[in-house]
C-alpha cells in the first residue's frame, strides 16, 4: 500500500467498494476529486447524501422514488389495470424509454435464484401478492423478468401463483433472446417483446 | 495460445463487470475449467444462451496456460425443464454446488462428467427430482472415494443377510445386530433392509439405469436422510440450497 495521508487512504478504500471500481480506478478517482474546487466536491457529496436520504421504495410498486406513492403509481393518466413485473429499477427505466407502455410496474429487486441462494422470500414478491389481494381492479400482470434462467424461473413461479386468483398473466415474448438482460435490449426489441406477450402458467 | 474444442456443461455462470460472464465449464477431457466470456449478458451476444447456467454446448476456447477465453459456442441442450419447475432448478443448483466443491481442479474426470450428464437428464425429467438428486449425490460421493461398506459387518465381518442391520455414517459401514458390533459408533441407526438394497443399486448400477428405481415412502425418506448426512459428514459443510424446497408451496394469493 502506498504511503498516502490517512484521509486519502480512506477515500480510496471507500471508492474501491463501488461496483466495477478496482484499486487503480479508485486511486485515479480520488486524485481527480482532490484536484477539483471544493464547491464541486461538496455538490457531489451532497447529491449522494440527498439521494440516499430522500430515495426510498414506493409503498405500492417498490420502485425507487423520492415521493410516495411514486410518480407512476400516483398518475391518473396511467392504466391502473395492468402491472408489469420487472427485476430492478433499471428495467423500469428501459421500458419507460420506449414510451409505449402505459400501465403500472412492480419491481421485485432481484429474481429467484437457487444458484445464489435467493428464494421467493428474498425478493419483493410478497408485496406484489398483497397488492393484488387489495386491488381487484388489476386485470393483467405482465411478467417482464429477464429472459435468463433466474428470470424464467421467477416468471413461471409467479404465473403459477397468480393463475388460481384468476388474473390474466402474460410473459413478454422472446423478441429478446433468452439469456440476456432486459437492460441491454434496444427499444424496438423491447416494444416487440411487449406486443408479442402471451399468456403463461 | 491454443484453440481447443470441447463439449461442456455450464455448472456456474457469474456476472462480472458491465456485461461479461465467467463460467465454470465441466468438460470430459479437461475437467472443470473457468472460462471468461466477453459481453455474454448482452441480448445480441452469440453466447447469451450457451453460457447460461446448466446449458450443454459445444465450445471453442482460447487456452492460455490455465486461463480460457470463449471464442465460439453452439447450444446442444438448454435443459429448459429446469426453468419451468423451481423444484427441479433448486435440485440442480444443489448438485452443482456439490459438484463444484468436489471438482476443485482441472484434472479430467470423465466418470464425473458422465454422471453429471445423466443426473441433469434425471433431475430435468424424473417424476421425483429430489430423490434423483440424492441418488446422484450418493453416487458422486461413492465415485470419489467415499463409498460405504455395504457387504459385511465392520465389527465382526459377518456377511450381510436378511437380519436386522444398523449403519453408522461416521464409521462408513453397516453393522450386524450383535451388541458388541458398532459399539464405538455414536451415530448408529437402524438400517431398513430395502435401504441397503437401494444403496447397493446406487453404487453399482450402470449410469443409464442409476435413476431407474422406485421406493416406498419409508425407504425414500431413509435414502434422503442418509444422503444428506453422508454429504455433510464427508464434505464437512452445511448445504442449504435444498432448504428452499420447503418454502416453495406458498399460500394462495387470493
Ligand atoms: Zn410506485
Ligand atoms: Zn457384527
Amino acid at each position: 500500500m502506498a504511503r498516502y495521508a490517512p484521509s486519502i487512504g480512506r477515500l480510496i478504500t471507500e471508492l474501491a467498494k463501488l461496483p466495477g471500481i478496482g484499486g487503480k480506478s479508485a486511486q485515479r478517482l480520488a486524485f481527480h476529486l482532490l484536484g477539483q474546487p471544493e464547491d464541486q466536491v461538496s455538490a457531489l457529496a451532497n447529491a449522494i447524501l440527498d439521494a440516499r436520504k430522500t430515495i426510498r421504495l414506493c409503498s405500492v410498486c417498490c420502485n425507487l422514488t423520492d415521493q410516495d406513492p411514486c410518480e407512476i403509481c400516483a398518475s391518473p393518466a396511467r392504466d391502473h389495470t395492468t402491472i408489469c413485473v420487472v427485476e430492478n429499477p433499471r428495467d423500469v427505466a428501459s421500458i419507460e424509454r420506449m414510451h409505449e407502455y402505459k400501465g403500472l410496474y412492480h419491481v421485485l429487486h432481484g429474481a429467484i435464484s437457487p444458484m445464489q441462494g435467493v428464494g421467493p422470500d428474498q425478493i419483493r414478491l410478497r408485496e406484489l401478492l398483497a397488492r393484488l389481494r387489495q386491488d381487484d381492479s388489476v386485470h393483467e400482470v405482465i411478467l417482464a423478468t429477464n429472459p435468463t434462467v433466474e428470470g424464467e424461473a421467477t416468471a413461471l413461479y409467479l404465473a403459477r401463483l397468480l393463475k388460481p386468483a384468476g388474473i390474466l398473466t402474460t410473459r413478454i415474448a422472446h423478441g429478446i433472446p433468452m439469456g440476456g438482460d432486459l437492460e441491454y435490449a434496444d427499444e424496438v426489441t423491447l416494444a416487440r417483446a411487449m406486443e408479442g406477450r402471451r399468456e403463461i402458467g | 495460445m491454443a484453440l481447443i474444442k470441447t463439449k461442456g456443461f455450464v455448472l456456474r455462470a457469474v456476472p462480472v463487470g458491465e456485461s461479461d460472464r465467467i463460467i465454470s465449464l465441466l468438460t470430459e477431457a479437461h475437467g472443470l475449467i473457468s472460462v471468461s466470456v466477453r459481453g455474454a449478458r448482452r441480448a445480441r451476444s452469440p453466447h447469451v444462451l450457451t453460457t447460461q447456467v446448466f446449458s450443454l454446448g459445444d465450445f471453442e476456447l482460447f487456452a492460455n496456460k490455465n486461463r480460457y477465453r470463449l471464442q465460439s459456442s453452439e447450444l446442444i441442450e438448454p435443459f429448459s425443464a429446469l426453468q419451468q419447475d423451481l423444484e427441479r432448478l433448486v435440485c440442480a443448483s444443489h448438485l452443482a454446488e456439490v459438484m463444484l466443491d468436489i471438482l476443485r481442479d482441472d484434472l479430467p474426470q470423465p466418470g464425473l462428467y458422465r454422471l453429471w450428464a445423466y443426473s441433469m437428464q434425471a433431475i430435468s425429467h424424473a417424476p421425483d427430482p429430489l430423490l434423483a438428486v440424492h441418488a446422484a449425490q450418493l453416487r458422486l460421493l461413492m465415485e470419489v472415494g467415499f463409498a460405504p461398506r455395504l457387504d459385511s459387518c465392520l465389527g465382526c465381518g459377518k456377511p450381510v443377510d436378511t437380519g436386522n442391520w444398523r449403519y453408522s455414517i461416521s464409521a462408513g459401514s453397516i453393522f450386524c445386530d450383535k451388541p458388541a458390533c458398532g459399539m464405538r459408533s455414536t451415530d448408529l441407526l437402524p438400517l431398513p433392509s430395502g435401504g441397503l438394497a437401494c444403496l447397493g443399486h446406487i453404487r453399482q448400477a450402470p449410469l443409464g439405469r442409476l435413476f431407474d428405481f422406485s421406493l416406498s415412502s419409508e425407504i425414500r425418506r431413509f435414502i434422503i436422510a442418509f444422503s444428506a448426512s453422508y454429504l455433510t459428514y464427508h464434505l464437512d459443510k452445511v448445504y442449504t440450497r435444498l432448504d428452499m424446497l420447503r418454502h416453495l408451496k406458498p399460500a394462495d394469493p387470493s
